[in-house]
């Protein structure tokens, strides 16, 4: 092992000769034997007890294994103190088990006041790490100096002594950082009150960018507090300039472009879109809804088969999108009728006026209407324009007004007319 | 086979747990010791010893000492009033002690620990609830007497220890009864340091004193009640008597008092109570003489530069000779530890204790007396070691109770004190209040 290598293992090492130091003592030894015996006590305790309280409350299942380590490790302690023994690492290991049943109730009522269903999400990936972190701190505390571990240099990156704090920092610093940072934004939402009201969509944009700025923020300040010099970003950066602006170029356009569609609006989550118009999909109504707006690219779940479908971002930049609710969610549709020569064409309109009215899906401003459109080789070609309020019921609704005209004209004796044509033959011969 | 995804969940963590237990037992396995290098002093110091047919059987280890194998853990102290420089030095003279030990007993490892001195003893404390904390700690001589009161520290077992291989007030001031509660490390002594540009020759007596400064000599002194009691034995002024008690006579005390008011007004002497600035102002020539203690030597020779620092015994008044107080570093053993970890942590209090070692470091420091009885330095070589030997033949030795009793009542002893020299109250008053707080601690005992 070189001198380098050695000093910066020394500290990581010391603290291994000081566990080993530590377990030693019969006072210590003692103590976490009974700490693991408690602990293995409650674990089969609360299974065996678990069958009859999910009966009774399901919810004090997980509470149970660590209700009942703490109750046996405050007894311990006490006998312990009552022999005059050592027993404060009992005492730590029962106080940081009450913690973390403190923490689960707390959540446990979140729960049942918000009925959220990210609570999960954040308490295995904030709040249980968080815990355990807090934990392996306060313990390697007692055994050793824990700022001295801390403190250890690894390696040194742009003159800059790294640590093993530093190192942490970097990592699960970084990690948490972002997890907090989505806890703070979804508080945000929540806060002012977004609930399910119509501007979610428009609205998630703005907090998708709040978040990518604390992260970026957060990123900055860790490096800062490294000590890193913010000037090496600006060297590598200038001389990877080049290969940034060749190798990286469609990343950064496609970075650049999610965060322009994020600030403008024009896109955003629960947008619904045509997707012929950015693809080569045959179906000219092929429909979409993007139900994910990141910074290279969208996620966008095609309404026919519930595929999901990865869109780089430059290709809305740069491309004609037709959206059917940019604005609003108000969309026409047309459904076509042919009858027969011969039928009233007014009072052909006026039926197809009034199922389009009769219909509870069909918006009743703008009213529907029904027009004459043009005289077919067959038939009288009619036409009912009529508005809907979500694009995706636009093929059913449809459906339904064409089965109701069919029944409509069938009741009034309006025909609808096969293919048909009418041959007029000039100068026929009498003995043809 | 891992159907459930909380299945798959518990197995990635149980193979990483495994994966860190594994990496830190090889990291635990990865000794260092062969890595550094030993300063060359030790080294060839050693080889001389060796080498001597007169020292042939002080390094030699008993049966019993042979075959030793742990760890052991000891803490120091990081004192927020010290220079770096020195604290640096004292961190580095601990370590190469401990390393030294590493080397006579391969198979022990010695994890040492630094701790501000604001947190130390409270943090020794909290270890012990826990069953935890170091095995062995360095602790200042004044701080011995709560520790053993409150159980923090244990009695050092007697067998294997050779009093006579220790200066005896030293000793003196470890030991409650037939307990001995420390080894003595490092001996701290006051001394006058002097600028030789200024100054040719120290004054041997306040008289002499008072002649330098009227010539333009700047001379500091200290207001402070342990700081200034050297000069108090000119008048037959003691703190407590032979038999330990509280024996503050107010007209010996008087007169002294009286001196240092009178020195005070004498041009070129000034009283200040902070001793970091007196200091700061004879690096900076400001004063050409002060008292100062030993540890401090190396950073005002340093900080003088070259040859300029003098060092001396502070003057005697009325033909007594100067009596400072002594004090220093002592290590003490943890109540706690197991019966091998004791066994470990008496051989490194003697390996730290070894007159070799001893040496070795007041050499390094060119301002540590040995804390042995039995010294053997070159005094032409190490002058400072031959003046420090004088001044510490006439200190001050307090017990363990003495200091007790003046650690727990400094703030009116010091605060009286203070005041009696400024005239803001009567100087029997004041030595009667102290007296009285000292009384009442003692008994107590």
């Amino acid at each position: 092992m070189n001198e380098l290598s050695s000093s910066n293992l020394n500290t990581i090492q010391s603290l291994g000769f000081e566990l080993v130091h530590a377990l030693e003592r019969p006072s210590v030894l003692g103590q976490v034997a009974i700490i693991a015996i408690a602990i293995a006590i409650a674990s089969f305790l609360s299974r065996w007890l678990k069958p009859w309280l999910k009966k009774h409350d399901p919810r004090i299942t997980s509470l149970l294994p660590i209700t009942i380590s703490i109750v046996l490790l405050f007894l311990t302690g006490s006998i312990y103190k009552t022999l005059d023994a050592k027993f404060g690492l009992i005492n730590k290991v029962g106080e940081l088990t009450a913690l973390l049943l403190a923490i689960n109730l707390l959540l446990m009522l979140l729960h049942h006041f918000t009925q959220s269903t990210r609570i999960g999400f954040y308490k295995r990936r904030l709040i249980l790490p968080a815990f355990i972190a807090f934990s392996a701190f306060s313990l390697t505390n007692l055994i050793s100096n824990s700022s001295q571990v801390f403190n250890a240099r690894l390696f040194e990156l742009f003159s800059t002594d790294i640590t093993i704090g530093d190192l942490f920092l970097i990592t699960f610093g970084l990690y948490w950082w972002i997890i907090l940072s989505s806890l703070l934004t979804e508080f945000l939402q929540w806060s002012f009150g977004l609930g399910f009201s119509e501007s979610v969509q428009s609205n998630k944009g703005f907090y998708i960018l709040i978040r990518y700025a604390l992260i970026g923020l957060g990123g900055f300040a860790i490096i800062g507090y490294l000590g890193i010099n913010p000037t090496v970003f600006g060297l590598i950066t200038g001389g990877l300039s080049v290969g940034l602006g060749l190798g990286l170029k469609e990343v950064v356009s496609n970075f650049a472009s999610g965060i322009w569609l994020l600030i403008e609006g024009a896109l955003k989550p629960g947008d619904i879109i045509n997707l012929s118009s950015i693809d080569q999909s045959k179906d000219p109504y092929e429909i979409g809804s993007i139900s994910h707006l990141g910074l290279r690219a969208a996620t966008i779940v095609v309404q026919s088969d519930n595929s999901e479908r990865i869109v780089p971002n430059q290709t809305f930049f740069t491309s004609q999108i037709q959206t059917y609710t940019r604005s609003q969610n108000m969309i026409a549709r047309k459904v076509w009728v042919g009858v027969s020569y011969g039928t009233d064409p007014i009072y052909a309109i006026e039926l197809l006026e009034q199922l389009g009215s009769a219909h509870p899906r069909i918006l009743k401003t703008p009213k529907p209407k029904a027009y004459f459109a043009n005289y077919g080789e067959s038939s009288l070609n009619f036409c009912l324009k009529f508005w809907i309020k979500e694009i995706s019921d636009g093929l059913t609704i449809s459906s339904q007004i064409n089965c109701q005209i069919w029944e409509l004209f069938k009741a009034k004796g309006i025909e609808i007319p096969f293919p048909q044509a009418v041959v007029h033959m000039v100068n026929p011969d009498p003995d043809v | 086979m891992l159907g459930r995804p909380g299945q798959a969940q518990r197995a990635r963590c149980s193979i990483a747990s495994v994966l860190v237990a594994l990496s830190a037992a090889t990291l635990v396995g990865c000794s260092p010791k062969g890595s550094e290098s030993e300063p060359s002093m030790i080294e060839t110091y050693s080889a001389e010893i060796n080498a001597n047919p007169l020292y042939a059987g002080r390094r030699q280890l008993v049966q019993s000492q042979l075959g030793l194998k742990g760890t052991l853990l000891v803490w120091t102290q990081q004192y927020q009033g010290l220079e770096p420089m020195i604290q640096q030095m004292l961190n580095n003279s601990i370590r190469t002690m401990t390393r030294s030990f590493e080397k006579i007993h391969p198979e022990v490892t010695v994890v040492v620990e630094e701790y501000p001195d604001t947190i130390f003893y409270q943090k020794h404390k909290e270890s012990l609830k826990y069953g935890l904390g170091a095995d062995v700690i360095l602790v200042h001589t004044l701080m011995l007497s709560s520790l053993a009161r409150d159980n923090l520290i244990k009695p050092i077992p007697s067998k294997g220890i050779e009093s006579k291989n220790f200066r005896p007030k030293l000793l003196k001031q470890a030991k409650q009864g037939e307990r001995l509660y420390g080894l003595p490390f490092m001996v701290d002594v006051q001394a006058l340091c002097y600028n030789h540009d200024h100054v040719s020759a120290a004054p041997k007596s306040l008289k002499q004193l008072k002649q330098l400064a009227s010539e333009g000599i700047s001379t500091g002194l200290s207001m402070s009640f342990i700081q200034s009691i050297w000069g108090a034995s000119g008048f037959g002024a003691e703190v407590f008597n032979k038999q330990g008690e509280p024996s503050m006579n107010e007209e010996s005390w008087g007169q002294w008092i009286n001196v240092l008011q009178s020195l005070d007004l004498e041009p070129g002497i000034v009283l200040m109570e902070d001793p970091q600035i007196m200091r700061q102002y004879f690096i900076e020539g400001e004063l050409s003489m002060i008292p100062c203690r030993s540890h401090e030597f190396p950073l005002l020779r340093e900080k003088l530069g070259g040859e300029k620092l003098g060092v001396a015994s502070l003057p005697s008044i009325n033909g007594i000779p100067a009596r400072p107080e002594v004090a220093g570093l002592m290590l003490a053993l943890s109540p706690i530890m197991s019966e091998r970890q004791e066994t470990l942590a008496k051989e490194l209090l003697l390996h730290m204790t070894n007159p070799d070692i001893q040496q070795i470091m007041a050499v390094q420091w060119k301002s540590l007396l040995p804390v042995n009885s039995k010294i053997d330095f070159n005094k032409h070589l190490f002058p400072e070691l031959k003046q420090l030997t004088e001044i510490y033949d006439n200190s001050t030795a307090f017990t363990m109770n003495e200091w007790n009793a003046i650690v727990g009542n400094f703030e009116v002893i010091n605060d009286s004190y203070k005041k009696a020299i400024n005239g803001e109250i009567k100087t029997d008053l004041a030595i009667k209040r102290i007296n009285n707080a000292l009384q009442k601690a003692i008994p107590s005992q």
